[in-house]
């Protein structure tokens, strides 16, 4: 079991980057851009999404690692290749899984002609974790080493499922700028945090006996929200269900966005997403630890008229020395904002727009550009950057095709189509395409797709 | 190419990729072996211990303690070797005995390691035991260990007013192997 724990923290370990939606951001006036940058520029008179399907989103990747990088059919002992990769790998090295599935998605552009008002709701899990190093030397190769320490600060994991209800406007200033912002309402089914410790294990020759466990300078906390639940709940769809529709703990957040125009086939855009925070108050649990602990063995004092419980004298001393407590507090949880930017030229008019459509303003045929994304997390913000060009072959039918480098990879090549057959649109995106030849020595791919209907 | 077909071709793209040249199988090979060290037990004492409230000369001390090894999955399931090793001081002037005995809950005695014989006047002698395979089932059943202390006869007896002491320190050394 521990075993299986170690691989899939291998892997797990070094996912990047995964709300990274640089494909979709921007991309044919889809209603889901405006979830990447509520002062998105749309033209539709309304949408929806469909219900559950118009917005699927899925991230799995890797960075250091592969799956043939483990599993590779090549003659090498596959312990030699786990050896390679546990010394390798570094506490920097992080994992990031995000899901999300959209709900509801609607909009509709206000009488007023300027502002375009949409809302919804949609389904997120998110997770981060740092390779504990240290922790995985430790339990790769045991304490046999004297001196050798063994830190605890890379223990750093940040977890939760929730449910987002959200509202927007995106309203346009004048012909070049539009501006947007966005309120969230956060219902937390579950997080799971723990970082910022500290402190470190090792053996040394000891005093009292051959050898010495110290535990120095520990100072670590464990939060969770609904992961002990009262006995007799029942875990199910409906217990879901509650939580994700604001039955769960709740807690508020903005985005903001605009898009701008500097010249006529120029167009400059940014957004703040999730800046905001869950107030955990239900179903809480916090473990703390504080202080130093060492063991030399038990000293038994020869007594069998009073047998003493050395095991129950032992955990006491522990506990004690370790400032060991357990709550049931409420803490707050921050959601991992996110800043994206974006650069764009654009040309080749479309002049076969309707032209007894006053309303929409006319398109380009082709745009190229850039664009920087960028989530804070626990350590350090994760930055990717990406060029594009995009084009647009008939008013019906819309590509996109991008390269994405961050600090992991350098050969992410991201494809997106949006396609309309009358009001009805379907969108399909994904990236690390060099990967789908042979998904086992892909670092990471994610895939996008949805359905809507636009109504222009 | 009409849009439609486009996307099927797609879509037909992601679901025909595939995973090559790769060996799931290579996860039963998969192998963790740590190795580590614990201190177990130790204490010092002086020749009033082998004393009882009379002031008559004992024989053997002892004492016991439960080691949960029988409950412990990690145990169970992964110990492959174990060392235990001592280190003694014996400045009595008799010869020390100490004998490790391992019991299950029925108080029935599974596995005891070879009394360890410490001479008179041993400064930091050091004595390692080896679990052999066949041995280390029996650890595994235990529930309780006992350590006997027993002083041997001699031909002068031990003098409690004479300041000499008795240390004891007994480490494991400890061998896993984690795999299916």
């Amino acid at each position: 079991m521990r075993k299986r724990v170690l691989v899939v923290v291998l892997f797990f370990s070094v996912l990047l980057n995964a709300q990274n939606k640089q494909v979709l951001y921007n991309f044919d006036q889809l209603p889901q851009t405006l979830l990447l940058n509520p002062g998105e520029k749309v033209s539709q008179k309304w949408h929806t999404g469909i219900p559950f399907l118009s917005g699927i989103s899925f991230f799995a990747g890797s960075s250091d690692v592969t799956i043939y990088d483990v599993f590779a059919d090549d003659g090498t002992s596959i312990n030699d290749k786990v050896r390679k990769l546990i010394y390798d790998l570094n506490s920097n090295d992080f994992g990031s899984i995000n899901q999300q599935l959209e709900v509801i998605n609607i909009g509709i552009r206000l009488k007023n002609k300027r502002d375009f008002v949409s809302a919804g709701f949609y389904q997120e899990f998110d997770a981060i974790g740092y390779y504990p190093k240290d922790m995985a030397v430790l339990f790769y190769e045991g304490n046999s080493t004297l001196n050798k320490q063994y830190s605890l600060k890379d223990v750093n994991i940040k977890a939760e499922l929730l449910g987002v209800f959200h509202a927007g406007i995106s309203r346009k200033i004048d012909d070049d700028l539009q501006i947007g912002a966005r309120i969230k309402l956060y219902s937390g089914v579950m997080n799971f945090q723990t970082k910022q410790n500290k402190g470190v294990f090792y053996t040394q020759l000891g005093s009292l006996n051959q050898y010495e466990h110290i535990l120095a300078g520990i100072d670590g906390n464990v939060q969770t929200s609904g992961i002990f639940l009262p006995a007799g709940t029942e875990v199910n769809q409906a217990y879901f269900q509650k939580m994700m529709l604001l039955g769960g703990n709740l807690g508020l957040g903005f985005d903001v966005g605009f898009t701008y125009h500097p010249q006529k086939q120029w167009t400059v855009s940014g957004s703040i997403l999730d800046l905001g925070f869950i107030n955990n108050t239900k179903d809480n649990r916090t473990y703390s630890v504080q202080g130093n602990y060492s063991f030399q063995g038990i000293e038994p004092d020869f007594d069998l008229t009073n047998p003493t419980n050395y095991w129950e004298d032992l955990e006491d001393d522990f506990l004690d020395a370790i400032n060991y407590t357990k709550s049931d507090e409420s803490y707050w949880s921050w959601r991992s904002t996110k800043l994206n930017g974006m650069l764009k030229y654009e040309w080749g008019e479309d002049r076969f727009t309707d032209c007894f459509d006053t309303e929409t303003e006319p398109g380009y045929f082709n745009g190229v550009g850039a664009h920087v994304f960028t989530i804070f997390r626990p350590k350090a913000p994760q930055i990717a950057a990406t060029v594009f060009y995009e084009r647009k072959f008939s008013n019906t039918f819309r590509a996109k095709i991008t390269y994405t480098a961050d600090s992991y990879s350098f050969s992410n090549i991201g494809l997106g189509v949006s396609a309309r057959i009358g009001v009805f649109n379907m969108y399909a995106v994904a990236d690390h395409l060099l990967g789908y030849k042979n998904l086992a020595k892909t670092n990471a791919g994610s895939v996008q797709l949805g359905m809507n209907i636009i109504v222009k | 190419m009409s849009p439609k077909i486009q996307i099927v071709l797609l879509m037909l793209f992601f679901l025909t990729s595939c995973m090559d040249d790769v060996d799931f199988d290579q996860a039963n090979d998969l192998s963790i072996q740590p190795k580590y060290v614990a201190s177990l037990v130790h204490f010092t004492f002086d020749q009033h211990k082998f004393f009882d409230n009379l002031g008559n000369e004992q024989f053997m001390i002892t004492d016991a303690a439960p080691t949960q090894l029988n409950n412990s999955t990690l145990v169970q399931e992964n110990l492959t070797k174990a060392d235990v090793q001592f280190k003694v001081t014996n400045q009595f002037n008799r010869t020390i005995v100490l004998v490790l005995r391992f019991y299950n809950a029925s108080g029935q005695q599974t596995f005891v390691l070879n009394p360890i014989a410490v001479l008179p006047n041993t400064v930091d002698g050091i004595y390692t035991q080896t679990i052999s395979w066949s041995d280390l089932n029996n650890l595994k059943n235990s529930s309780i260990a006992r350590l006997d202390v027993v002083l041997m006869a001699g031909a002068t007896p031990i003098d409690p007013t004479v300041n000499k002491i008795l240390n004891v320190q007994v480490s494991g050394i400890f061998d896993f192997n984690f795999n299916n």
